[in-house]
């Protein structure tokens, strides 16, 4: 660089310098320095880039904690609306339930007093079990019958806290005491043969018995295990065989595969004696 | 060098003493000191003068002026700008005097203004008022370089010697 151009150029610094100073001594109308003025004139586009830059940090903040507080409130929502189905699932099913409880009651008259009610849980009818839970504190003996809607469903065979193992009606293993609600035919009511599952096989019905189908049968108490008066199924065939017995079968009055609830006849003697008849 | 500060100090004393109210209107439009940066270049003295011109338009601020700085940049400016052109023309002559002159006072008084700009202080400046400051600044510069022309030290030294022979 020359040295003219560099005089020029110091000079034309000072004449910068010189107007700033200048700026400094003279006041606008409005009373401000125009130094002031000049220099707020300079700085606002920094500040206005500054500030957009700012709001648009800002603004992208609060967004993206919005939309994490919004995915947070969703997910709180969506479980919240799960959460609510399964209780309306629930609540459903145990108004089901409690229908079933109220139409089993209703069914033999004086079971009310006694009656534990318990939810199924678990059922394989391929091995003839079912699983019920009862309610805290009661506790199930085995050898207790078990009725659902409809009628017998079968015997406790095991319990253990508030589970309870049910031996259905119609497994092989199974045999009820049976008869005719009027008592004139009795019999045993065994579980069904794999050749025809989810029938009841009723055994030892003579000859000259006057059993038709359609007829109901009930539980006797002669077994000891049942309650005498319960409803066992309906008689669907009736064949004579050449044995000294009839072939009887009956379809179960209760279904094992759609019973969610069952009463375990506690402590129950039985439906009471009808009014007139002698002890 | 102090004798030019002290020419230049009797100078702006001059300058305030033709504005004075008795004084007429016209001659203190008259910028006196437009003959310090016009002389150096022609002269060709040193080339420090740029500076002193500075100085000089920040002593005019402080004694003529309401704001200091606008005066020294355009008097700074002015000498800049005449530095620039004198190399480039041959005539020393108080024709070229009376043309620096005019250029000088032109610059000092339009550059004075642009400086006035920005800070809002314009709108004193007429072309009638321009044109009789540049015209009589540029009779006072084209005097000086006619007396300087006139060499009266060497005369008078001639006629001296003249006489005493």
């Amino acid at each position: 660089m020359t040295d003219r151009r560099l005089l020029i150029l110091r000079t034309a610094l000072l004449w910068i310098l010189l107007e700033l100073v200048a700026a400094a001594q003279v006041r606008s109308p409005t009373g401000e320095l125009v130094l002031w003025s000049w220099t707020r004139a300079a700085v606002a586009p920094l500040l206005y880039v500054g500030d957009a830059v700012g709001s648009f940090v800002a603004g992208t903040i609060t967004g993206v904690s919005d939309a994490t507080a919004l995915v947070v409130e969703n997910n709180r929502l969506q479980r919240e609306l799960e959460t609510t189905r399964a209780m309306n699932l629930l609540l459903r099913d145990d108004m089901r339930a409690r229908r079933e409880v109220e139409t089993t009651i209703g069914l033999i008259p004086g079971l009310a007093a006694s009656a534990v009610p318990g939810r199924t849980t678990h059922r394989d009818l391929s091995r003839g079990r079912l699983v019920a839970v009862v309610a805290a504190g009661h506790r199930i003996r085995s050898d207790t019958s078990a009725v659902a809607t409809g009628g017998l469903i079968g015997r406790v065979i095991r319990s253990e806290g508030r589970r309870c193992w049910v031996e259905v009606i119609t497994h092989p293993a199974s045999a009820v005491a049976v008869q005719t609600p009027d008592g004139e035919v009795q019999g045993l009511a065994v579980g069904s043969d794999p050749a025809e599952p989810g029938t009841l096989e009723i055994r030892y019905v003579p000859r000259h018995a006057n059993l038709l189908r359609g007829d109901e049968i009930v539980t006797s108490g002669a077994d000891g295990v049942h309650p005498p008066g319960i409803p066992v199924g309906r008689v669907i065939t009736v064949r004579e065989s050449d044995r000294p017995f009839l072939d009887v079968r009956a379809e179960p009055a209760a279904q094992p595969a759609t019973a969610r609830v069952v009463l375990f006849l506690h402590g129950w003697a039985g439906p009471p004696p009808p009014v007139g008849s002698r002890p | 060098m102090m004798k030019v500060v002290f020419l230049a100090a009797a100078t702006l004393a001059a300058q305030v003493a033709l504005g004075l109210p008795s004084s007429p209107p016209w001659m203190a439009a008259v910028l006196l000191p437009v003959v310090f940066i016009t002389a150096p270049p022609l002269l060709q003295s040193e080339r420090r003068w740029p500076h002193f011109a500075l100085l000089l338009g920040l002593a005019w601020d402080l004694m003529l002026e309401p704001v200091v700085g606008p005066g020294a940049i355009a008097w700074s400016a002015a000498a800049v700008v005449i530095s620039l052109v004198v190399p480039l023309v041959a005539d020393r002559s108080p024709r070229a005097w009376l043309a620096f002159g005019a250029l000088g006072a032109a610059l000092v008084i339009v550059v004075r203004e642009v400086a006035l700009l920005p800070l809002g202080m314009t709108g004193g400046l007429s072309w009638r008022s321009a044109a009789v400051s540049v015209s009589l600044t540029a009779g006072w510069c084209c005097l000086i370089g006619w007396i300087i022309a006139l060499d009266l030290p060497s005369r008078w030294l001639r006629y001296r010697s003249r006489k005493l022979r």
